[in-house]
């Protein structure tokens, strides 16, 4: 769900890294606290950064033939937790701007907004909620993967509505626009991540129990 | 690094800025000649990487380009002189901004990357942290191939509850791959006196102010070019 390089106008590109700077900052002062009182605890955090990362571009065999990945965002916030996400988020993508031209310099701003804020904390959100009321953890982990995915691809159709509005219907037509062209693949993809993210997390809390440190493991200990 | 940056940065205005038709097409045209000709960027590697966001760009265009219009019918689609000059306007402007930041991209080291973040005031531990999660990421994704090379060859994707189990599997195998990577680099660390700081060798080539005043030179051709040099549709 990246916007590409030079995709938005300058003021919406301007306006959406303006709101992306306080929840990276945050998130950036939280791990430099987490690092700077436990040396090894820079090394997990880096290495949660590198499983997730990897584990969200992977592409595994599936039995269709085609392939499928995990999820990122539902899995980050369940692993590592929301509120280390957005700078977490941030180093990816802008590793993945100026590395591998995906996404943007001007448009790192809203990506991070969509991809490393809103997605993580709605998937957080719907986890912890979920838990509280009573829900399965397997399906609280699926609904959580899901809606943050979704929240994710509605975040980014709201930020290219807003920049490219429909001539006759504005905002709000552009918004069903683009969000119905991103539902045809995108709700399916948020579908299968959640049932990805539940064996994903199942396998990972039978075997590392000692070593998980998110928002799972707390809730469940 | 600094002279890197301040070319694609120039690139970049200079897409972003000109009038998009036919300006654009200038843009795309000196920062692929800048990226092939100057910095000699072999010209299959470039076509190969920004194959995958004009493609992206391509279909994104389709987007912009259809309207929905309320009609006495209901909602529809159209397609108007209107939108067709806004989608391609967009997309110019994207090819353009892609294609100056590819400069970045296929010819800086991570290194490079790294000290300008750490000079542009960012944190050192999250700078250091940034370095960690790009390098355990090229050491994992061996690892990771070679999990699902050996899961694939047990048949582990031959049905769908198989399928399932092995990327439970695969995951958890690379979650512990990645902790034990942390514990061994923190135990070497410490056994070799480690301090906090993660330091590196740094190599820091000198900016050529010369050699950034031609390029200035050229972005700047370019843009009056661009902006009134060129006859408006």
């Amino acid at each position: 769900m990246h916007i590409m390089e030079g995709y938005l106008p300058a003021s919406h590109a301007l306006a959406w890294s303006l709101v992306a700077i306080p929840p990276v900052v945050w998130s950036a002062r939280a791990i430099v606290k987490h690092a700077r009182s436990s040396p090894r605890g820079k090394l997990e955090i880096a290495a949660a950064g590198a499983f997730t990362f990897l584990l969200s571009s992977f592409k595994l065999p599936s039995v269709t033939g085609s392939s499928s990945h995990a999820t990122g965002t539902g899995l980050g916030a369940l692993l590592i937790g929301p509120s280390v996400m957005p700078a977490l988020g941030a180093i990816v993508l802008l590793f993945q701007a100026l590395l591998l031209a995906h996404g943007g310099l001007t448009t790192l701003g809203a990506n991070i907004v969509s991809m490393a804020v809103v997605g993580p904390w709605v998937a957080h959100g719907v986890f912890v909620g979920g838990r509280a009321a009573g829900i399965p953890r397997g399906v609280s982990v699926f609904l959580a993967a899901s809606l943050g995915d979704l929240a994710t691809y509605l975040t980014t159709s709201l930020q290219l509505a807003l920049a490219f509005p429909d001539p006759s219907t504005g905002v709000p037509g552009a918004l069903g626009k683009f969000g119905a062209i991103f539902a045809l693949t995108q709700v399916p993809l948020a579908l299968v991540e959640g049932a990805l993210t539940v064996v994903t997390l199942r396998s990972l809390v039978a075997v590392h129990r000692k070593t998980m440190t998110g928002i799972v493991e707390r809730g469940e200990s | 690094m600094a002279e890197k940056a301040i070319i694609a940065g120039l690139g970049l205005a200079l897409a972003l800025l000109v009038p998009p038709w036919p300006g654009g097409l200038v843009a795309i045209a000196v920062s692929i000649g800048i990226a092939l000709f100057a910095t000699r960027v072999n010209p299959l590697e470039y076509a190969r990487v920004l194959a995958v966001p004009v493609g992206f760009l391509a279909v994104s265009g389709i987007a912009i380009a259809v309207n929905v219009t309320r009609g006495p019918s209901g909602l529809g689609l159209t397609v108007t002189h209107g939108s067709l000059v806004a989608a391609r306007d967009v997309t110019v402007r994207a090819i353009g901004a892609t294609s100056a930041v590819l400069l970045l991209a296929l010819t800086t080291p991570v290194p490079q990357l790294v000290r300008a973040l750490r000079n542009a005031g960012v944190p050192r531990e999250i700078v250091e942290i940034m370095v960690l999660v790009y390098r355990f990421s090229f050491a994992l994704e061996g690892a990771a191939r070679a999990t699902v090379r050996a899961q694939t060859a047990r048949l582990g994707f031959a049905s769908r509850a198989s399928a399932q189990r092995s990327v439970g599997l695969f995951a958890a195998t690379l979650f512990s791959k990645a902790m034990d990577r942390a514990a061994r680099l923190d135990l070497a660390l410490a056994s070799r006196g480690g301090t906090e700081r993660l330091d590196t060798l740094r190599a820091a080539p000198a900016v050529q102010l010369s050699r950034v005043a031609l390029f200035t030179i050229v972005y700047g051709a370019a843009a009056a070019l661009a902006s009134v040099g060129l006859p408006r549709p």
